[in-house]
């Protein structure tokens, strides 16, 4: 490169630190492709709200700092840390365990057996030390098919592939299903570190498999978690995934889910933000002929925080059917932002896309910006998207409270019934009980102002 | 009244590249040099006898101009423009300001009589039954005539071109223009305020209902001409007026620039009621030639209780860039914003609405209609944000796209931003294909494809044309229908 | 129990008055009928007595057992005995119906200084209260109201009313858009709830309701007043007469 771009000439404070945490632990980092997805994200830094699909999120001065790149935690952190993340919310839906801390594998804190034959899990961080090349422009590939949906240009995705240290590999073999869900349980030790992780997922054609991730880091610590899946669904097959994000309030999540459907496949993926800061949760999906895909969030927000769910769902074959819904509940000065495009691709004929985003704002200075797209290229389809953004209905208040239930006890209720749309949904048993505690928690952390 | 008297019976076999209003009229006219620059710009000042302020505001735009940059968001393509290209001014030569229908040139005339614009009044009154109109006619880039003055200034009205009323109520024009699109508000503001030849001004005074529909008919006709028309309507307390507005272009190989601005302020307890019809030339079918269309429509809802009600139906130009948007400032205020988009051939459509909720107990409500046709695309791009002082407030936005045939595009893009709770902002969308049961069941009871097309698009369209005066509305369906004509086969 | 004394509201936002000096008194174990012309001021009576938001009470007194039921929040009016059921009940999305009687019952019981009521006994209540009723285990599964047809609504109003076993059961045009059938249904569940120490309004403007729920008083309401009172024969002569003549009295 013989010009420095015009945006290098004037780096905020973060940018400057990532530059120099890249330059740092480069030469010690394995795999190939890494300075490319670097220069990827140092050309233009930190997207701006001129950056259409960063325009409700504005990274460049939401992201005042970039912590330290995080090291690999010593034995006893580890230990440290999972003794005092306590009990594993979802020991009760049986999972294996992967557990990263500050986004490195810890095996020793993993339970990685009863997954079944065909299936196989090993760590990101394992097979480059044995010089297994997973960077590239994807996984597998993977990043080629992704370049139509916008997610091999997108900034958060060309960090995560600069910066990833480790993460899971999960291979089902065709015609496999999984004994047991695999849990990816990301830990953080409490030091202010930037942790960047990259996922891979393979389902093979007819498999069927179910994760679960959960995020979780300690109040009062600023953490940038990086997060990138890649996940391929084979013909046929099924995979859910739950992302369960309970970040600290000073922490800051970036996650990326890139995920190809093949033909006849299905994906079920629900996402629960509460915590951070800051979280912006992106979703790149290409769908199949004849796929389901069912993407739900639930979002709750308080304080200061600003959590951001993006979405954009490509229809690139015949018959698929895609229903999004994302509810968010904005408490205090929060805010939510809701990005969702639905594309449908000249030869997606008979594509049934539906979307919704619903906000409820439950304080004065709440916010909530919402952005759902239709960008429609075959005629005979059928798409719909609805967006709201209020307050609690009066009207149901009144009539919660005209049989006896105090103000404060009717709120709950009706935030708990709001957010059920999503939490209801999830199939696994097990799993929306941990998921409808979460809420339950958060409902009750409400700090009533009045 | 309509902008359009013939009916649909006389352009039998029209494909989209016989577009009906394509004839050229051979008129002298006194144009600006080529190109753009200072002098251009001091050369209209000069021409329309502009007061010193006017052209220092003029020049003021030019060269904010020069250091903006083509807007590139909307969902259209086309070549770079070539701004030294154009003629920024073309005048019909002998309109030194017609005092009367008799001094206009009666090749004009007839142009006028061509598109069915009445221009003579009696015509008018002989005419439609009871439908009195004024029309202000701007041919390329001047107003020719405005009729029905006197009968409007008895009520204390002003209805006359923009450049008149620079000259004849300074106060008025310097007060307002520039109030609601500030000169630096887009690239094609700005050069519109750099430029801007003619257009029209109306004046409703307080608590005055305007006797009838004003109407300002615009008409492109001279090659490589720009028409950069400015629009300025005030409604003073509690007054009302209702506006509408028609466009048409010859067919021409090359493509025409069409950058107009348009600003209506409304008073505590006043209504403004605009209504569009734009038919600009569209291009062929494979996209030769047709109008650019860079439109900045905004009203500002400066007192309480006002109203601002955009109708369009948007059938031609190449490329429509057009957003027509209310700031509701005073409390209680409500905007609306009515659509129909019909895209054929190869027609780019990038049109919506921006609806800022300032005030308290403020109301929006967005109905859309998109149709994409051909090899078409057809977006609907709209904004809605709430500010935190607008408590109380609601909005309601209904966008719905119909596409026929296999070759074309359509697109929602809504921005929603709320800021207090105590705002209720809803937004429903759908896309679908012209329903086959629907057509089936037309054609089976003996219609032909095209007029069962026509009868479903109309239905399709019916909320939003009931919002146009009767005889318009008439016109629009027609319109619409033509627009369709050749999309299936 | 319940007496009201020259009560005035307006609806806020507009400050129209629609309550304009009104008294009542009713008795434990009365009926009273409210009958009159559309506008008069039926239901804004019946939301003021249970508190929606809106209206401004601008004078007078309205109590409960000596209770100021202006002071309370909807939520203590109902805990001291107050309930409405009604004329539009509205549907919540993702709230169970039982598990809003069972909230809103422990929720009245707590406020009242009493134990919250053991999921058995609760369900036993349920169980009779709604074969009475005749609403399905599916009607009592399914959100508040969600998918109700309108006489399903009503019903489950007067399910409410049974388990909740208010002092005061305000009725607000309980008839309104319901058949003939349903309408016994709805009569009959309030019949099987009269007792010596409980009061019933009825509001009403059709006199056939009255023919299944039997009134001890017949009030006329017009422009915001009660302007006559009498027996179940008053309401027999409205619905002879129609509201014309009351409404020229009022005036």
């Amino acid at each position: 490169m013989t010009l420095v771009p015009a945006a290098l000439k004037r780096r905020t404070r973060a940018e400057t630190a990532i530059d120099a945490a890249f330059a740092a632990v480069r030469a010690d980092l394995p795999g190939a492709g890494r300075s490319e997805a670097f220069a990827r994200f140092a050309t233009d830094g930190l997207p701006h709200r001129r950056i259409e699909a960063y325009h409700f999120t504005d990274l460049h001065t939401l992201v005042t700092a970039a912590p330290e790149p995080a090291r690999r935690p010593s034995p006893e952190v580890a230990r440290a840390t999972a003794l005092a993340a306590g009990v594993d919310a979802f020991a009760a839906a049986g999972a294996a365990r992967f557990v990263l801390v500050d986004g490195w594998f810890c095996p020793d804190l993993s339970d990685l057996a009863g997954l079944g034959d065909g299936v196989s899990v090993s760590s990101v961080g394992a097979g480059l030390l044995g010089g297994r090349q997973l960077a590239g422009r994807g996984l597998d590939g993977l990043g080629e098919r992704l370049a139509d949906g916008g997610a091999a240009a997108d900034p958060l995705v060309a960090l995560a592939c600069a910066f990833y240290t480790d993460g899971v590999v999960l291979r089902v073999a065709p015609g496999t299903r999984m004994a047991r869900p695999l849990e990816i349980r990301h830990l953080a030790s409490g030091a202010s570190v930037s942790a960047h992780v990259r996922h891979l997922i393979v389902v093979g054609d007819g498999g069927a498999a179910e994760v679960l991730e959960t995020h979780a880091s300690p109040d009062g610590v600023e953490i940038h978690a990086h997060g990138l899946t890649e996940a391929t669904i084979g013909a046929g097959a099924t995979l859910s995934l739950v992302d369960r994000q309970c970040e600290g309030d000073q922490a800051m999540r970036f996650s990326t889910l890139a995920v190809a459907v093949a033909d006849d496949a299905v994906l079920d993926h629900t996402v629960v933000t509460l915590g951070a800061r800051l979280a912006r949760t992106q979703v790149f999906a290409r769908l199949g002929a004849r796929t389901q895909l069912t993407s739900r969030g639930a979002t709750l927000v308080r304080g200061r925080a600003h959590a951001d769910a993006t979405l954009v769902v490509d229809h690139v074959g015949e018959d698929a059917v895609s229903r999004e819904l994302y509810k968010s509940a904005v408490d205090d000065e929060a805010r939510s932002v809701f990005q969702g495009r639905i594309r449908v691709d000249p030869v997606a004929q008979g594509t049934d896309g539906r979307m919704g985003a619903h906000a409820v704002l439950l304080s004065d200075r709440a916010e909530a910006m919402a952005k759902p797209e239709l960008e429609i290229f075959a005629d005979d389809v059928a798409c719909a998207h609805g967006a709201t953004v209020g307050a609690l209905d009066d009207a149901l208040k009144f009539y919660l409270m005209s049989r006896g239930i105090p103000a404060a006890e009717t709120e709950k209720l009706l935030i708990r019934a709001f957010l059920g749309e999503v939490t209801d949904a999830v199939a696994s048993e097990p799993v929306r009980a941990v998921i409808e505690a979460d809420v339950e928690a958060w409902i009750d952390g409400r700090e009533r102002s009045a | 009244m309509a902008a359009v008297k013939e009916t649909v019976d006389q352009v039998r076999a029209i494909d989209v590249d016989q577009y009906k209003y394509g004839f050229e009229s051979d008129i002298a006219s006194d144009r600006a040099r080529k190109g753009l620059g200072e002098d251009v710009v001091r050369f209209i000042s000069a021409k329309k006898n502009e007061p010193e302020w006017m052209l220092e505001w003029r020049l003021d735009a030019y060269r904010r101009w020069l250091t903006m940059d083509e807007p590139t968001w909307a969902r259209v393509e086309y070549p770079q423009i070539d701004f030294q290209e154009i003629y920024y001014y073309s005048a019909p030569k002998s309109t030194a300001g017609p005092k009367s229908l008799d001094e206009v040139d009666p090749e004009l005339l007839k142009v006028y009589e061509k598109l069915g614009i009445p221009l003579r009044e009696q015509a008018v009154l002989a005419g439609v039954e009871g439908a009195k109109i004024a029309v202000d006619a701007v041919f390329d880039s001047v107003s020719v005539v405005t009729t029905f003055r006197e009968e409007l200034a008895k009520k204390g009205v002003i209805f006359c071109s923009i450049s008149e009323a620079m000259r004849e109520h300074p106060e008025l024009v310097r007060k307002y223009i520039g109030s609601v699109v500030p000169v630096t508000d887009n690239y094609y503001a700005t050069l519109n305020s750099a430029v801007f030849s003619d257009g029209s001004f109306v004046y409703i005074p307080e608590g005055v209902r305007c006797p009838m529909e004003l109407s300002t008919y615009f008409r492109i006709n001279e090659r490589n001409t720009g028409q950069f028309e400015r629009t300025l309507i005030i409604a003073e307390k509690g007054s009302y007026v209702s506006y509408l507005e028609g466009c048409t272009a010859p067919q021409r190989d090359e493509n025409q620039l069409h950058a107009a601005v348009v600003e209506l302020i409304a008073m505590d307890d006043a209504e403004i009621k605009y209504s569009t019809v734009q038919n600009w030339y569209p291009g062929d079918k494979d996209g030769k030639g047709g109008i650019y269309n860079f439109v900045t429509k905004r009203g500002d809802c400066r007192g309480d209780r006002s109203k601002i009600s955009w109708t369009q139906v948007e059938t031609g130009s190449a490329i429509t860039w057009k957003y027509p948007s209310c700031i509701l400032r005073g409390d209680d205020s409500q905007g609306e914003f009515w659509s129909i988009a019909v895209s054929n051939g190869r027609q780019q459509v990038d049109s919506g609405t921006k609806m800022l909720h300032l005030g308290k107990n403020t109301k929006s409500r967005i109905v859309s209609k998109g149709i994409s046709a051909g090899h078409s695309q057809n977006t609907y791009r709209g904004q809605v944000s709430v500010n935190r002082k607008a408590t109380g407030a609601r909005s309601f936005t209904n966008c719905d796209s119909l596409l026929i045939g296999q070759g074309c595009g359509a697109h929602t893009v809504p921005y929603i931003e709320s800021r207090t709770p105590s705002a209720k902002v809803e937004h429903e969308a759908t896309t679908s294909k012209i329903s086959d049961d629907q057509l089936f069941y037309c054609i089976s009871r003996g219609l032909s494809a095209e007029e069962a097309v026509a009868l479903i698009v109309n239905g399709f369209v019916r909320d939003v044309l009931q919002q146009l005066p009767m005889e318009f509305a008439v016109e629009a369906q027609k319109l619409i229908g033509v627009s369709l004509e050749g999309s299936v086969g | 129990m319940l007496e009201i004394t020259n009560l005035h509201a307006e609806i806020e936002s507009e400050g129209r008055e629609i309550l304009r000096g009104l008294d009542l008194v009713v008795k434990p174990g009365e009926i009273h009928a409210i009958m009159g012309p559309n506008g008069a001021g039926k239901s804004t009576l019946s939301h003021v007595l249970a508190g929606k938001p809106g209206y401004l009470v601008t004078e007078g007194t309205a109590t409960l057992d000596g209770v100021d039921l202006l002071g309370l929040d909807p939520a203590a009016r109902a805990a001291a005995g107050v309930f409405l059921a009604f004329q539009y009940p509205v549907e919540i999305p993702g709230v169970g119906n039982v598990t809003f009687l069972k909230a809103a019952l422990n929720a009245q019981r707590r406020a009242r200084g009493e134990g919250e009521i053991s999921t058995p006994d609760f369900m036993r209540l349920l169980r009779g209260a709604a074969g009475r009723l005749e609403i399905s285990q599916d009607m009592l599964k399914r959100p508040v109201n969600v998918g109700f047809s309108g006489g399903e609504k009503k019903r489950n109003e007067i399910l409410q009313m049974a388990i909740l076993q208010p002092k005061l059961c305000i009725l607000d045009e309980t008839d309104s858009g319901l058949d003939i059938d349903a309408l016994k249904v709805v009569a009959e569940g309030v019949n099987g709830l009269r007792s010596p120490d409980r009061a019933f309004v009825v509001i009403t403007h059709y006199q056939r309701l009255l023919d299944h729920i039997v009134p001890d008083f017949v009030h006329v309401l017009a422009k915001g007043r009660i302007v006559k009172s009498g027996g179940p024969e008053l309401a027999l002569e409205l619905e002879a007469k129609g509201y014309a003549d009351f409404a020229e009295e009022a005036a």
